[in-house]
């Protein structure tokens, strides 16, 4: 996890979920929430969503589009962009690990 | 569902409230979803991610006059907790009907336990009141409000567990103590709170101790010694009341 992903407490799953969601374009509320939960297969309570959104459009990782009616999509930026990667390779090495040793201690 | 928005900072509402409402309206909240949005409130208000310009002080909410006037609601709420307490225990010692069984001819306290838990109900509320009004600086007294929340409803709903009282009253004594200074609360009030929680201790000493020397309680000696405890609700409440919204400097 990079230090910006460390500060935000129990945001920081919920907001690596909206990063992933946000990687294919941008989404509003509603969209994200609903990608949310096929991608984590968990509903992502609407208090939690802003909670994370207000974290990373402060953090400079998403940013706000105009608003489409009384919906205002979010995109990411290039800072959250970067971030996502290095999250998602971190995970990925994480992974790797814990398979290989898995593999290798299985009897 | 406004009344949950309110719930949030001035400065969250003023960015968010819009499409967070068309969120609700499109996916109607369950109340998992409703207890998700007090929690992201009350996170909104200890950890600020909106700032509005003139903020005084992180937390700081008494700027926002319809902040006000949810916080004094929620301060007659819990001043009508008070009365409830007060008649939840009437109704237990005085005006419960006496029935006659194993343990010989007793009161029959359990029709007042809906009147209890409406009386830790509405002193939640006021809490929370309080948790709005009260700067992110006062650590002691909002941590000391947020332990109390949960251990009052489980105390309420079942009195006979002392140990859910004892840390109910310990966190409302560390919510009472934290909170001076602060421009809402007074020392009377503290002393109230305080007070209030000797008088329910004290209420459970004695019954202990008339108990094991044999003595019936007298019913009258219950009920005074919880009214004295009925100052919690008025400090709670009062001092809600007197919450004033801050004009911004110009």
């Amino acid at each position: 996890m990079t230090r910006g992903f460390e500060e935000l407490g129990r945001f920081a799953e919920p907001s690596l979920y909206i990063l992933v969601s946000l990687a294919s374009g941008p989404r509003h509320g509603y969209a994200i929430m609903t990608d949310v939960e096929e991608i984590s297969g968990t509903p992502m309570g609407p208090g939690t969503l802003y909670g994370a959104l207000a974290r990373l459009e402060k953090r400079g990782l998403i940013e706000a589009l105009e608003p489409e009616e009384r919906r205002r999509p979010y995109r990411l930026t290039a800072l959250g962009a970067t971030t996502l990667e290095t999250q998602l390779t971190s995970l990925n090495g994480f992974v790797a690990t814990g398979l290989a040793r898995m593999k290798r201690d299985a009897p | 569902m406004s009344a949950l928005i309110r719930l949030y900072p001035r400065a969250w509402r003023e960015r968010y409230e819009d499409e967070f409402l068309a969120l609700l309206e499109a996916r109607p909240p369950t109340i998992g979803d409703r207890l998700d949005i007090v929690r992201a409130a009350l996170d909104a208000r200890m950890h600020p991610q909106v700032r509005r310009p003139e903020a005084p002080e992180p937390g700081h909410v008494d700027d926002a006059p319809d902040d006000t006037v949810v916080v004094r609601r929620l301060g007659y709420a819990a001043l009508g907790g008070g009365v409830s307490w007060l008649l939840a225990w009437w109704l237990a010692t005085v005006g419960a009907t006496v029935v006659y069984d194993g343990y010989g001819p007793h009161r029959d306290g359990s029709s007042a336990l809906p009147l209890l838990l409406l009386a830790a109900i509405l002193l939640v509320g006021g809490l929370i009141g309080h948790l709005i009004v009260l700067p992110a600086s006062r650590r002691a007294a909002r941590i000391g409000a947020i332990a109390a929340i949960p251990f009052l409803l489980l105390w309420s709903a079942g009195p006979w567990n002392a140990w859910f009282g004892l840390v109910a009253l310990g966190s409302l004594g560390v919510f009472a103590v934290g909170s001076i200074g602060a421009t809402h609360w007074s020392v009377a009030a503290t002393s109230g709170v305080v007070g209030g929680i000797l008088g329910i201790v004290g209420l459970g000493l004695v019954t202990v101790g008339l108990v094991n020397i044999g003595t019936a309680v007298p019913y009258e000696v219950l009920l005074v010694i919880t009214a004295a405890a009925t100052p919690i609700w008025l400090a709670v409440g009062g001092s809600l009341i007197r919450v004033h919204p801050v004009v911004p400097a110009a």
